[in-house]
């Protein structure tokens, strides 16, 4: 009954279907004894986790698949407690140090230091062990979100139990980790599959659901699925959710021009229909009520920037890549997103946007 | 030339000997022996500097005590009919602002009405009678560090004996720490074990002095019972629904029974007030008597007295105005026309200048300002003006930290909405109140939601902007058609769809009943989801299955559950995500497990992203970028 | 026996997997690469066994920690080396109450007795020596707490402070030290530590492998050693896929490491993907410049990478009117500013390249 993002995930480095030099390299690491740090980045949706578990599975075998979760508490010394989720097998554990809050320094260093010891006792009494890999792996997630000062004490950490653990970082994207560590850890970039990749999975599973078409040819389902990827923005996850649902509406699905409206995700309507509101009426009146919109996305967790990022690409595409508009609308954005950055409420700067947006495109 | 004011009162004082005979002469109607006993001592030696006006001339009778005599008359009636048991009522609840005479009110009468019942106590030795022995009061500070939370339930518990020959009032106006989570509950929780037991009670009185928007907390949501501190985020639904309690809403006091009051103590102290020129003083009560609040009037009477001979002021300097909240955004989005000057630069320095001397919550009001710039001339002026305003509104953001943030985004405001070309007659629209803490309201609900989605289908490999963005959308339509006919509710979204949120034009208080409403559809939808997911032996059911008690009603408790965000946070709840993720985990390891996940940890997560917090950890987790709305 | 066995294969995978950096740190002062000028006075002073306090400062993996390990060890020999010495570093706990307890606990330890051997051949100075790396990154408080300390303690102890901006060291603690500036090593000194260490790991390597290391490591030469390492990890595990018994005997057989691994480890965009992007800026068709800053995005490079290179290719393109170049470097700094501040990669990637187009 899972979801098919669920039920197609490869396992195994084998089962991957696309960048294979990345996968091979991955494969020989995970093959020979010594295995270092990794920073694996790319845009979300790309594969990164998938390889990363593959990799593991390479490593220990169909034991890695065994996940709990177990729910750690932390008190901070203002004596607040902190809750976050860790996610563990026999040879890994997994964590997502956003959870944390700023406290992350501390408890990534307790809890490494915790899994360092355990794993020190584990190897001086145990030679039976048959496992020929004595670390174990640290998977830390959205890495780039970790303070400045965790990273510098992860630093540390990774010399100081480098014979017992590895850590594998993930994160979207280089920028915001700092040069010590991007220089310690072997870095593994994960780009976006290509359309055709994606075309190819999403073939491949059209095939083992079964599903039908219409019309059924091969040309009409190979530019459904490219468009599929195009409109999920080459994000995979995002691709199987949605080409999943399109499945669902109705027994064949047909092929025309209507067919992605179907299953376009309802917060990108929404701020797609918000961008079109501004091009078309350029008032005071509009910029309030654009911000009933604003509040509508911002009171349902669309991140701000997500939403900034959304509108002024919307924005762009309705004017056509009209040079001067989307030079000025695109220099403005990233005033605004730096002030989303160090401001304390978005709805200021995402309505400033607005009313800059309508400004601009009103001369 | 005195007598230009219309205001009879005013002429009586302010004009000669002739008027304060008639003020002594209603003194010695009142029949206030005590008093005048007092009175006369006081008069022929200096008043002791120690004794402040305040203590000087607390009531002792109920007649004495400055309020409505209908408001007194109601609450003598219940009180009286609380000490002889021929009413239901096991709780009166006195709410009202500062300085009403709630507390004065009730501790006289407890001595009027429980002298009178049981006058047998009184008449041996009555020098051993003290006020105090007619009420009992609770008091916090005695006791600290441990079992704080269980102090009050004990403090009731003893209570509960001062009846018959023992009888007393039991007053509460210092309340326990009702800022922490759990001891808030434990208040409730002892409140409503009072009003269900079936013994003979003494009266229970609790004074609630209610604080709304400009408290201490000024940076905080104040949805919260944190910087609203009324009635209903106090007791909550539960108590104030049942028959045993009664609730008495008290008003600022009206200006006429202040004076009465005030013009009794000028007179008394005559030998003070001597020095002063009439008028100063009645110009000086105008403004302290505007407050309503009784007990700051005597207290900043006294002062200035006191020090009039050094400083000839008559300005009302420890006058406390409150501009309004609405009047000071007023303010600043239409200007202001009661300055005498003509020069339209100078009214605007003058009104940016009195909306900051009285209103410090800048947060707060740059808020309203973004929410009411467009309402100035209903939204019919150029462009760029709005862009200037909000370009300055989104800077005095960045520089919150700042202290005159203040300053460039109420005067950035005012200048440009000034200079706003506009045609013709302007007409404005009505003010409101800004919607931001409404759709932080609906934001930690959504985002509880979506981590409880993450709870029960084990996605923790998923960051939370991919299930809100991603599954939010397409998980619920997945499933719906998989479970085809047999799932009912017809369409959905993790966290409830989306809603638009319009500001309100009063200041809202947080409705209970409406969020209710609003969640059915979602919730049911959600609940249908996990009973179908686990019979269906979808994800890791054998696990989840050991916990009978978290699969047969996952959501039911948070129904019962009044409101997420009233700091009603249902025990059960809590209680039951953590059965539920004890029950994901196989063996117990270390002493960091779920035992040690307290409601109050929950909660601090779910308000991380206050913005308003004062805590600069806080700060950091929202510049941080993560929680931020 | 078995343990023995056990132990000695730990020691051996212990020295494997220790990093190239510290395998190839100089043993003495005469192979810290380059610094001429650091290394002569210091020699000196190791002929007069008079140590100052000194405070070492320059870029990072210049040789500042290398070479006061290395004077450490003519100073005391291999055997007081340990009991002489202590190192702090920055991501230790590094409170001012920690620092001044370790230093007071180490310092308080009297000078262990130099043996005969040791006095024959090293100088022996009866003084400790205190090593604070990184520390710029010690508030101010703790910094001038250390003053104190500092001087309380000059009798037995002698302090080297490492750090990488001296203007954060306060004025108080610098004037008690002589600095010593350690500045990027000229090429031909890293150059011939980088072949060294090719050689000596039986590397095999495309010829101008060593000029791009040096070139991603901007005369870090710590980065370019560990780059070096990882690339030679990767590259021999592609080669022995399976045996990781007998790796010592096959080294012969590692696979080549070529510029573009080099390249893919540090993260470093390839020239051809970057030169497109070169021109389709100066092109200026705003679609195009939307597309493939996209295609950037998703191919999950990071913006700030982009813009580092971007810098260079335009800074050290003197076919660019100056004029331009100045425009161009205002945004470089804008952008480089506003990227600092956790913004948005695409929205700040297409904004710079927009502008750039813009200035053209």
């Amino acid at each position: 009954m899972s979801l098919w993002v669920d039920k197609y995930r490869p396992k195994k480095l084998d089962q991957l279907s696309y960048h294979n030099g990345l996968t091979e390299n991955l494969k020989a690491l995970a093959s020979t004894g010594d295995f270092p740090h990794l920073l694996v980045y790319g845009p979300p949706g790309s594969g990164k986790k998938t390889r990363i578990y593959g990799t593991l599975y390479e490593l220990y075998g169909p034991q890695v698949e065994k996940l709990k979760i177990d729910v750690n508490t932390f008190t901070t010394t203002s004596n607040r407690k902190l809750e976050f989720n860790v996610l563990s097998s026999a040879h890994h554990l997994e964590i997502t140090p956003s959870d944390m809050g700023n406290n992350d320094r501390v408890v990534i260093q307790d809890l490494l230091k915790d899994v360092a010891s355990v794993e020190q006792v584990d190897f001086s009494n145990s030679a039976k062990s048959k496992s020929k890999h004595r670390f174990k792996v640290v998977i830390i997630n959205e890495a780039d979100s970790l303070s400045k000062d965790a990273q510098a004490a992860l630093r540390r950490t990774m010399e100081k139990y480098s014979a017992n653990i590895r850590l594998i970082l993930v994160s979207n994207t280089t920028s915001g980790i700092i040069a010590p560590i991007k220089s310690r850890t072997l870095l593994v970039r994960v780009p976006a599959p290509s359309e055709t990749d994606i075309a190819d999975i999403l073939s491949g599973i059209a095939k083992k659901e079964g599903l039908k078409f219409k019309p059924d040819t091969d040309n009409a389902k190979q530019e459904l699925f490219r468009n599929i990827a195009l409109h999920s923005e080459k994000n995979l996850r995002r691709t199987l959710l949605c080409f999943e649902t399109l499945s669902m509406q109705s027994e064949t699905i047909n092929i025309d021009k209507n067919t992605l409206s179907l299953v376009s995700i309802d917060w990108e309507v929404i701020i797609a229909n918000l961008a079109k509101s501004i091009v078309a009426n350029k008032s005071v009146a509009n910029i309030a009520k654009s911000r009933v919109v604003l509040y509508e996305l911002l009171s349902h967790c669309i991140p701000a920037r997500t939403i900034l990022k959304r509108l002024l690409f919307d924005l762009i595409s309705l004017n056509n890549y009209n040079d001067n508009i989307t030079q000025e609308l695109t220099e403005y954005a990233a005033l605004f997103d730096e002030r989303l950055s160090l401001g304390q409420k978005s709805i200021f700067h995402l309505e400033g946007f607005v009313a800059r947006a309508m400004l601009i495109l009103d001369k | 030339m005195l007598n230009r004011n219309n205001d009879d009162d005013i002429v009586t004082i302010s004009s000669s000997d002739e008027s304060n005979e008639l003020i002594s002469s209603d003194i010695e109607n009142s029949e206030d022996v005590i008093r005048v006993k007092r009175l006369k001592v006081e008069q022929d030696s200096e008043i002791k500097p120690s004794q402040q006006w305040i203590q000087t001339y607390q009531p002792n009778s109920a007649k004495d005590v400055c309020i409505n005599p209908q408001k007194l008359k109601e609450v003598r009636n219940i009180l009286d009919h609380m000490i002889n048991g021929a009413t239901d009522t096991k709780l009166l609840i006195l709410s009202g602002p500062a300085g009403c005479s709630k507390s004065t009110l009730v501790k006289v009468l407890a001595n009027e009405l429980i002298q009178r019942k049981s006058p047998a106590r009184f008449m041996f030795g009555a020098s051993t009678y003290e006020k105090g022995n007619s009420y009992t009061e609770y008091s916090e500070q005695s006791i600290e560090g441990t079992g704080q939370s269980n102090h009050f339930s004990e403090f009731l518990m003893d209570s509960k004996y001062r009846t018959g020959s023992n009888l007393s009032l039991i007053l509460i106006e210092e309340l326990p720490n009702i800022y922490n989570l759990s001891t808030l509950l434990n208040f409730r929780q002892s409140l409503m074990e009072w009003l269900c037991t079936s013994e003979t009670l003494p009266p229970l009185v609790v004074c609630l002095t209610e604080v709304e928007l400009q408290g201490e907390n000024k940076y905080k949501d104040y949805f919260s019972i944190e910087n609203s501190l009324t009635v209903e985020t106090l007791f909550g639904k539960d108590i104030l629904n049942r028959h045993q309690v009664k609730v008495v809403r008290f008003k600022p006091l009206a200006s006429t029974f202040m004076k009465k009051t005030l013009n009794n103590i000028i007179n008394r102290e005559r030998k003070i007030f001597a020095p002063i020129p009439k008028k100063s003083v009645q110009e000086y009560l105008e403004g302290i008597i505007s407050t309503g609040d009784i007990r700051s009037a005597i207290c900043n009477l006294e002062i200035w007295a006191r020090q009039y001979k050094y400083t000839k002021s008559t300005d009302e300097m420890y006058r406390e105005v409150r501009l309004d909240f609405f009047h000071a955004i007023g303010k600043i989005i239409f200007s202001s026309s009661n300055f005498e000057t003509k020069d339209t630069n100078e009214i605007d320095c003058l009104s940016v200048k009195e909306v900051q001397d009285h209103n410090d919550n800048i947060p707060l009001i740059s808020l309203s300002l973004l929410e009411n710039y467009p309402i100035y001339n209903d939204s019919s002026y150029e462009i760029r003006t709005a862009v200037n305003i909000t370009d300055y509104l989104s800077i005095g953001d960045l520089l919150t930290p700042v202290d005159s943030h203040g300053d460039i985004v109420l005067r950035s405001t005012r200048h440009y909405l000034r200079r706003a070309n506009c045609q013709g007659k302007r007409r404005h629209g009505t003010l409101k109140f800004p919607r931001h803490f409404k759709a932080m309201r609906e934001y930690r609900k959504i985002e509880s939601q979506i981590k409880l989605f993450m709870q029960r289908t084990g996605n923790f490999q998923l960051s939370f902007n991919d299930l809100n963005l991603l599954y939010g959308y397409y998980a619920p339509q997945i499933y719906m058609k998989r479970f085809g006919n047999s799932f009912r509710a017809k369409s959905w979204r993790l966290g409830g769809s989306f809603k638009e949120i319009y500001p309100e034009t009063g200041i809202p208080i947080p409705d209970e009943q409406e969020d209710n409403s609003s969640l059915d559809d979602n919730d049911s939808a959600f609940r249908e989801l996990f009973e179908k997911l686990s019979t269906n032996n979808c994800i890791s059911t054998s696990e989840v299955s050991d916990d009978e008690s978290s699969l047969s009603d996952p959501i039911e408790s948070e129904d019962s559950d009044d409101d997420v965000f009233n700091d009603s946070i249902d025990n059960s709840r809590i209680g039951k995500l953590v059965a539920f993720s004890r029950s994901q985990t196989h063996e117990a390891k270390g002493t960091e497990r779920g035992s040690e996940i307290s409601i109050g940890g929950k909660e601090a997560s779910d308000t991380e992203e206050d913005v308003f917090s004062s805590d600069p950890e806080l700060n950091d987790i929202i510049s941080s970028g993560r929680y931020k709305i | 026996m078995n343990r023995n066995q056990r132990l000695a294969k730990y020691e051996q995978e212990r020295i494997e997997h220790t990093p190239w950096v510290e395998k190839y740190r100089p043993k003495n002062l005469d192979e810290v690469a380059s610094q001429e000028h650091t290394v002569k006075i210091l020699k000196k002073t190791l002929e007069s066994a008079n140590l100052p306090h000194m405070l070492f400062y320059g870029p990072p993996g210049t040789g500042k920690t290398s070479t006061i390990l290395a004077l450490a060890k003519q100073l005391y020999g291999p055997r007081l080396f340990k009991s002489r010495v202590l190192e702090l570093n920055a991501s230790d706990e590094r409170g001012i109450s920690i620092v001044r307890q370790k230093v007071k606990n180490f310092a308080r330890l009297a000078v262990s007795n130099a043996s005969k051997e040791d006095l024959e051949n090293y100088p022996c100075p009866p003084y400790k020596l205190i090593i604070l790396d990184e520390a710029d990154s010690m508030t101010n408080d703790a910094q001038s707490a250390l003053r104190r300390t500092i001087e309380n303690y000059s009798g037995v102890t002698r302090f080297c402070l490492i750090c990488n901006y001296i203007t954060r060291i306060i004025d108080p603690l610098s004037s008690r030290c002589s600095k010593f500036r350690f500045g990027l090593l000229n090429n031909e000194n890293a150059l011939s530590r980088i072949k060294y260490i090719v050689e000596k790991e039986n590397l095999n390597v495309d010829e101008d492998v060593p000029e791009t290391l040096l070139s991603i490591s901007n005369g870090d030469l710590r980065k370019a050693i560990t780059f070096l390492q990882s690339a030679s990890r990767l590259s021999f595990a592609l080669a022995n896929p399976d045996d990781s018994e007998d790796r010592m005997h096959v080294d012969e057989e590692h696979g080549k490491i070529t510029k573009s691994a080099i390249q893919e480890i540090a993260g470093i965009i390839p020239d051809d993907i970057l030169k497109r992007l070169v021109t389709i800026i100066e092109k200026g068709n705003t679609r195009e410049i939307f597309n493939t800053v996209q295609e950037f995005i998703l191919g999950g490079w990071s913006a700030q990478q982009v813009l580092d290179q971007l810098h260079d290719s335009y800074v050290m393109n003197h076919s660019l009117r100056p004029e331009l170049k100045n425009k161009i470097a205002l945004v470089l700094f804008s952008s480089d500013c506003k990227l600092n501040s956790g913004t948005d990669e695409h929205i700040q990637l297409l904004n710079f390249c927009l502008q750039v187009a813009k200035a053209f």
